[in-house]
């Protein structure tokens, strides 16, 4: 899943990407640029990551880069800082009539500096300006109380959560959540490899180890196997005994015939109880013409 | 003296209502007829219906499209507003009707007699939709509605996705208050107020997407915790729809919210209250005794208007199942037993669970 998403094969229009300080996000940011620079022009907006570490030795033509440094701006008033309206700053570039898509590396700072549901409205607009592709943004986790990622969650389409990495013969393990438009939901925890240039060369479903040996075990033994009688049925016995008309079945056919047997017949039992007749008026069994 | 005749008061013949039996409200289907039963027949006119959203919001938005899919066929109006999508989105992705419904057919019966449990042939079915309500119809959510039904006189839209504040309203949320504004002036230009005199009477229906999602935040106005500008905002539109011949559904991400008693003073402010809860995600998908439903459904609230008591169902233990044409609200039942083994673990997943319904 994991690898068909950064590879645009999978649509997902808004990607978060979260992680702690144990576990970096960063690389799997990396092949997320690396992958959406080379379909769509790619506006790269850093906060807190020097952009060229970012984009390493990608072919960086189709990126534009949006620094945001001089928090109080004492070089002079700067287009982009802590405080902007990333809406309406991407509403106001000269765009082109082509395509882009925005990666934003880490929005803990801006939602310190302003609000949780802030954000989230402006990555809701962002993400429904006509043009825009996809936008990739970058969280870290234990920096924010759960509400705030809950909310994010809510806002992205694709929630990726690094996790700790077990198994030391891939890059790092993930937990995906794939909100499709269609309104499927994927939920899996994933292992992923990247190489040297970050791309992703593989990315399969983690399975823990508990649930490996269910496997193994879960083919049952049947007790049906090795014995000395026949314990089954063919088919053509399974039809005799189908056709078999059971004594307690009542059905309407049965009572009918009983009917017209005893009408034919010509005598009729009238029959009067009287006190001494111990009548009982309940059919327990239901299988009395009563 | 003389005796004179009780003559019926003339009453109001609105298409795709029904007077209730039980007092004297008009109802309106909310196009789950199952839905309907379970809130007293229909969705009283003038009242609001909250659908507490799922974590996914994905049947949530269904139940939002099948209420604005059933005022488009009877002829209503239909005023949608959302944030987190462009209302005019939501109108295209209604689900188309179906002309004889599921629900009126007989199933044919014969080939699943009951051979073996003979004793319960004569049990009545357990029905899920009474017979005889006159409202609602059933939708095909594989298909989306012809555009030649939506008539454009009768539709209204408050797209608040892409707004920017511009007037400030010290009351609430510029957003809110742009939305109130925008219903009370549909209510007004299209006379749906019950003081105006009207010849022919229609009803109005709102549909409000994702109410009080992130998306509905403005900056600058007061943070979230104590922001009042949600129940103002209810207050004012409970009080708007009282006095005129309009109901409202709205879905809200109560899920979002930490607080429990933001929850239950939004829930004092909606007449009824539906709270969904999909096993979509969570680890019930994949147990044996939900396998042939959705989700839950929790009633919270149940709307008495003209009463002292709502009426109370038989139980609180509700499902809901979504087939292609079919959105039911059911009783909760265990499944039968059929595997080979006896008991009935938690984790025992189903591995063969594919329907066509699957998205």
């Amino acid at each position: 899943m994991l690898k068909e998403i950064i590879r645009g094969q999978e649509k997902a229009p808004i990607v978060m990407i979260e992680d702690n300080l144990d576990s970096s996000g960063v690389p799997l940011l990396r092949s997320f640029i690396r992958n959406m620079s080379q379909n769509v022009k790619l506006h790269l907006v850093t906060y807190e990551y020097n952009p060229q570490s970012l984009l390493c030795d990608f072919d960086s033509s189709a990126v534009q880069l949006h620094s945001v440094g001089d928090p109080l701006q004492w070089d002079g008033p700067a287009a982009l800082h802590l405080g902007t309206d990333l809406h309406q700053y991407f509403e106001s570039l000269p765009h082109s009539n082509e395509e882009f898509s925005v990666v934003i590396d880490c929005i803990s700072r801006p939602i310190h500096h302003k609000s949780t549901s802030h954000m989230c409205r402006q990555i809701g607009m962002i993400s429904r300006l006509p043009k825009l592709s996809q936008i990739v943004f970058m969280i870290h986790s234990d920096l924010h109380e759960m509400s705030t990622t809950c909310l994010l969650e809510h806002t992205a389409s694709t929630g990726i959560s690094i996790l700790p990495l077990i198994d030391q013969t891939y890059t790092g393990l993930c937990s995906v959540l794939h909100k499709r438009q269609s309104g499927k939901i994927t939920r899996l925890k994933e292992h992923y490899m990247l190489n040297a240039s970050f791309d992703v060369i593989e990315s399969e479903e983690f399975k823990p180890i508990s649930q490996m040996l269910n496997i193994v075990s879960d083919a049952q033994p049947n007790p049906a196997a090795n014995l000395t009688f026949n314990l089954s049925l063919s088919d053509k016995e399974k039809q005799d005994r189908s056709q078999l008309v059971l004594p307690y079945v009542h059905n309407k056919l049965k009572s009918n015939e009983g009917q017209v047997q005893i009408s034919g017949a010509g005598a009729k039992i009238f029959y009067q109880p009287d006190e001494a007749d111990d009548f009982d008026e309940e059919d327990p069994d239901e299988d009395l013409d009563i | 003296m003389s005796f004179q005749k009780k003559t019926r008061s003339k009453i109001l013949q609105i298409p795709g209502t029904k007077p209730s039996i039980l007092n004297n409200t008009l109802l309106i289907s909310s196009g789950v007829p199952s839905l309907d039963s379970l809130i007293g027949g229909g969705l009283p006119v003038g009242s609001v219906l909250l659908i507490e959203e799922d974590e996914f919001a994905s049947y949530s938005q269904l139940l939002l499209k099948y209420f604005i899919a059933e005022g488009v066929i009877c002829g209503h109006h239909v005023h949608i507003s959302s944030a987190d999508k462009t209302p005019e989105q939501i109108l295209q992705e209604l689900p188309d009707p179906i002309v004889n419904d599921p629900g009126t057919s007989k199933k044919p019966t014969g080939s699943d007699d009951m051979t073996i449990a003979w004793r319960y042939r004569n049990l009545p079915e357990v029905q899920s939709v009474p017979s005889g309500s006159t409202i609602g119809h059933y939708y095909d959510i594989s298909r989306t509605m012809d555009s030649s039904f939506i008539t454009a006189g009768k539709t209204s839209f408050c797209d608040i996705s892409q707004c920017d504040a511009s007037s400030k309203s010290p009351f609430m949320n510029p957003h809110y208050s742009k939305l109130l504004e925008s219903i009370h002036t549909c209510i007004k230009d299209h006379s749906f107020g019950v003081t105006t005199t009207q010849t022919e009477r229609n009803i109005l229906r709102i549909g409000l997407h994702s109410l009080g999602s992130p998306q509905w935040n403005e900056e600058g106005w007061l943070n979230e915790p104590n922001d009042p500008s949600l129940f103002r905002f209810l207050y004012c539109l409970r009080s708007l729809l009282r006095n005129s011949f309009a109901a409202c559904l709205l879905t809200i991400p109560t899920h979002l919210y930490e607080d429990s008693g933001f929850v239950g003073r939004i829930r004092n402010l909606c007449d009824s209250v539906i709270q969904l809860k999909a096993f979509e995600g969570s680890d019930k998908e994949k147990n044996p005794a939900f396998k042939e439903y959705r989700g839950l459904v929790n009633c919270v609230k149940l709307p008495h208007l003209n009463s002292l008591m709502p009426l109370v169902p038989d139980t609180m233990d509700l499902a809901f199942k979504l087939r292609r044409k079919k959105f039911t609200i059911e009783k909760l039942h265990l499944p039968p037993e059929l595997s080979e083994t006896a008991s009935r673990s938690q984790e025992d997943p189903v591995l063969t669970r594919k329907s066509k319904l699957d998205f």
